[in-house]
């Protein structure tokens, strides 16, 4: 998905389209741009955190169940909220949409959290 | 986290942290020291700040000759070519010259040409007999359309009868044409009569800082003749308009605030903001007068606060309160009227036609005011918009261009344009603008629409001197043959006309006898494509010629402009500035091309010009000889 948001904005840009590139445009520019940024990362870094899982053997039960789920809210929240954001600006502020970012965000941040903690535990024991 | 990685991490972070506090870009100390201070504390913001919420507004602006209008001078702001230029002018030596990305010019001390002769007999042997050589630096511009001027602050060795560095920014004399891509004394870009003498020195901070510049605070002297200039901005930019926005800027800092404000707009509420001024949205008077504080001929009420202060009017206030608008009158009674008069005894009828009418570009606000019937509901913005706009040329309102811009609120002749004109629909003739503001204001070389909006009349040309639109388009047309359509389809009552106004057309008794800035106005329109189109164009050359050889350079320069667009004339190739002689070999090689060309392919006692190219000398040199030789002097 992430993949053909960025081909869009690159035929975008291949074709100038005022749209999205013009200054007073700029808002949705940087929200689109934003979107595809964050949607692509947080992808990679779903399957980074999928690929360390068995780094965690003793990383159950529900925090790793939790932490994956928010990484997934904090996949599809942060992205749709740039992109919504983008479709109808307000001069330099971008649309309503852009509300799911925050909670996504936070998603995140309670993702990175567990993480960080179950492999706090890894790294004492190593 | 093991140790190693912090302390990894911290370094990395106070590196990156001390590379953004120690890095700075280039600052030109020299260039900042000479140009205007910063203002602070009078609720100014300036346009980077609006930017941020506005991008598309700013864009539009930052587009614009606005904000051009006044530019550090910079290789990228800087036109006007200053390699290694050496001109004269008036007996004085200038040159000019690159040092990497700054521009000098060494040249006579202006201020020695307007030391007062009482001055003079103070100093008696202190004053220097020849102007002392200065060496300055270029520091500012003004104007990126037409033409551009320039900045220096006179330097300390200037000194010996006057204070050395009065913090005065001094105009470069010379100005850069930008489409011929030439210098021309300052002096010859006036509409003005011939003169040998060399102009003292036009300070930016007091004359020009008003209107070219947000909120500028001159703080001049008493005496003004030191300075201490302090200005919000460079450039005409937002807070020009509307006003200073740190309120603004401060109350829209919360975004529950923004997002409330949008969606009051998303509901259709549209009410004015408080926190700032808006002309789109303020009282139809208050709106104009945002524009009117500069495009305005007047002066501000206050000059005391204003050599001190500024410019005290902020958009939204009764522009009455602060500035005295100066219109025509027989009976002047406003004091600021009467001082003007006093130094400046041709004021009015050097800015007005005869009757009230603004001629000079620029005053567009004196033609609202003139235009009876418009001035309740119309605003700038009816026609005009500063942030969507077709070009940056006119910034008119792409949605009401053309006739739309009329027939929005003169309904009745929406389907039935052409029974109103009695021309074609489509023709020039059927826009409303031709007729109604035509092109009777000077400024730039070039004639400009008349803000005053009005009916075409031949009384009024005659009475007042001020070419109707009928002539203007169909330049090879009699005042009488005006008059007679004007009657014929208006019922406006037949002019008594002498002899030449019945038989000559108007074009050519308006270049051959009229006062210059008829002159010049004639002669652009020789170049108006509308006029061409109606008039022909096979029979200007002589009177283009005629123009070429005027008193008035600026006519010349005008009347050139319009020549070299005739076939054969392309490649022409004429100096208004050359010495007579040489302009009137010119004028030789012009009808020589004429001939060569073809000649008049419409011809008549009425053009002095008969089919065989014969130009009628004896009409043309009466007609010449009766010329209004007044002088006149348009004060852009």
């Amino acid at each position: 998905m992430f993949l053909t948001l960025g081909l869009i904005l690159e035929t975008l840009h291949g074709f100038k389209v005022g749209f999205y590139l013009d200054v007073p445009n700029s808002t949705r520019r940087l929200m689109w741009t934003l979107a595809h940024a964050h949607g692509t990362l947080l992808s990679i870094l779903n399957l980074v955190l999928a690929m360390s899982i068995r780094l965690l053997p003793d990383w159950e039960g529900t925090n790793r169940t939790l932490a994956s789920r928010c990484l997934l809210g904090a996949l599809v929240l942060m992205p749709l909220g740039f992109f919504l954001g983008g479709i109808f600006t307000y001069g330099g502020d971008p649309g309503i949409g852009v509300i799911l970012v925050p909670p996504g965000g936070l998603l995140l941040f309670l993702s990175v959290l567990l993480t960080a903690k179950a492999s706090g535990g890894l790294s004492r024991r190593g | 986290m093991d140790r190693r990685y912090l302390i990894v991490f911290i370094v990395c972070a106070v590196i990156m942290v001390g590379t953004g506090v120690l890095w700075s870009p280039d600052v030109d100390e020299d260039l900042t020291e000479d140009l205007p201070g910063q203002v602070t504390g009078r609720g100014f913001t300036t346009s980077v700040t609006c930017q941020a919420c506005h991008p598309a507004q700013y864009d539009a602006w930052h587009r614009s000759y606005h904000r051009t209008m006044t530019q550090v001078a910079t290789p990228s702001t800087v036109l006007g070519a200053f390699d290694d230029i050496v001109l004269e002018d008036r007996g004085y030596r200038y040159q000019f010259e690159r040092r990497g990305d700054e521009i000098w010019a060494e040249m006579p001390d202006p201020f020695w040409f307007e030391t007062p002769p009482w001055l003079m007999e103070i100093l008696d042997d202190d004053f220097p007999e020849s102007p002392p050589r200065i060496e300055a630096r270029v520091v500012m511009s003004t104007g990126s359309h037409h033409m551009q001027n320039y900045w220096v602050r006179r330097p300390d060795q200037g000194d010996g009868y006057l204070e050395p560095d009065n913090g005065a920014l001094i105009q470069l004399p010379w100005i850069w044409l930008i489409h011929e891509e030439r210098w021309i004394p300052n002096q010859d870009s006036f509409l003005g009569p011939p003169s040998v003498s060399v102009e003292g020195p036009v300070r930016w901070n007091g004359d020009c800082s008003a209107c070219h510049s947000v909120a500028t605070e001159p703080r001049a002297s008493e005496s003004y003749d030191r300075f201490d200039t302090r200005t919000v901005e460079l450039g005409i930019a937002c807070e020009a308009c509307h006003g200073p926005a740190e309120e603004h800027v401060r109350f829209y800092q919360s975004p529950v605030r923004r997002y409330l404000q949008y969606f009051r707009k998303l509901w259709g509420e549209d009410a004015p903001d408080p926190t700032i001024a808006n002309p789109a949205k303020l009282d139809q008077r208050r709106s104009v007068e945002t524009c009117g504080q500069c495009h305005s001929f007047g002066e501000w009420r206050d000059q005391e606060g204003l050599r001190r202060s500024g410019v005290p009017f902020r958009p939204g206030d009764e522009l009455d309160e602060y500035r005295s608008v100066f219109l025509h009158t027989e009976d002047p009674e406003d004091p600021l009227l009467l001082e003007m008069l006093e130094t400046e005894p041709t004021a009015l009828d050097d800015r007005f036609w005869r009757d009230g009418t603004i001629r000079v570009a620029g005053r567009e606000y004196n033609g609202f005011l003139e235009s009876s019937g418009h001035t309740d509901e119309m605003t700038c913005l009816s026609c005009h918009s500063m942030h969507e706009y077709e070009t940056p040329d006119t910034q008119l309102d792409p949605n009401v261009t053309g006739n739309r811009s009329c027939l929005g609120c003169h309904t009745d002749y929406v389907d039935e344009v052409s029974e109103h004109t009695r021309h074609l629909p489509e023709s020039s003739g059927s826009e409303c603008m031709n007729c109604h503001m035509p092109h009777t204001t000077y400024g730039l070389f070039s004639a400009m629409r008349s803000h005053r909006i009005d009916n075409p009349s031949a009384r009024v040309s005659l009475e007042s001197g001020r070419p109707n639109a009928c002539n203007l388009c169909h330049l090879d047309e009699t005042l009488e043959w005006t008059s007679q359509y004007l009657n014929e389809w208006y019922e406006q009552p037949l002019v008594e006309l002498d002899e030449d106004e019945r038989a000559i057309a108007a074009s050519a008794l308006w270049i051959l006898r009229g006062d210059a800035v008829q002159r010049t106005i004639l002669g652009w329109h020789m170049g108006w494509d509308a006029a061409r189109e109606v008039s022909g164009h096979t029979w200007m050359a002589p009177y283009l010629t005629q123009l070429l050889v005027d008193p008035y350079s600026a006519t010349r320069q005008v009347a050139y402009r319009s020549m070299v667009t005739l076939p054969g004339f392309q490649d022409f190739e004429y100096d208004f500035l050359a010495p007579l002689s040489e302009r009137e070999e010119k004028t030789n090689e012009a009808l020589e091309r004429w001939i060569r060309a073809g000649g008049p392919q419409r011809a008549g006692a009425h053009l002095l010009i008969d089919e065989e190219a014969w130009i009628d000398f004896e009409e043309w040199s009466r007609l010449l000889a009766e010329r209004d030789q007044t002088p006149v002097t348009i004060i852009e």
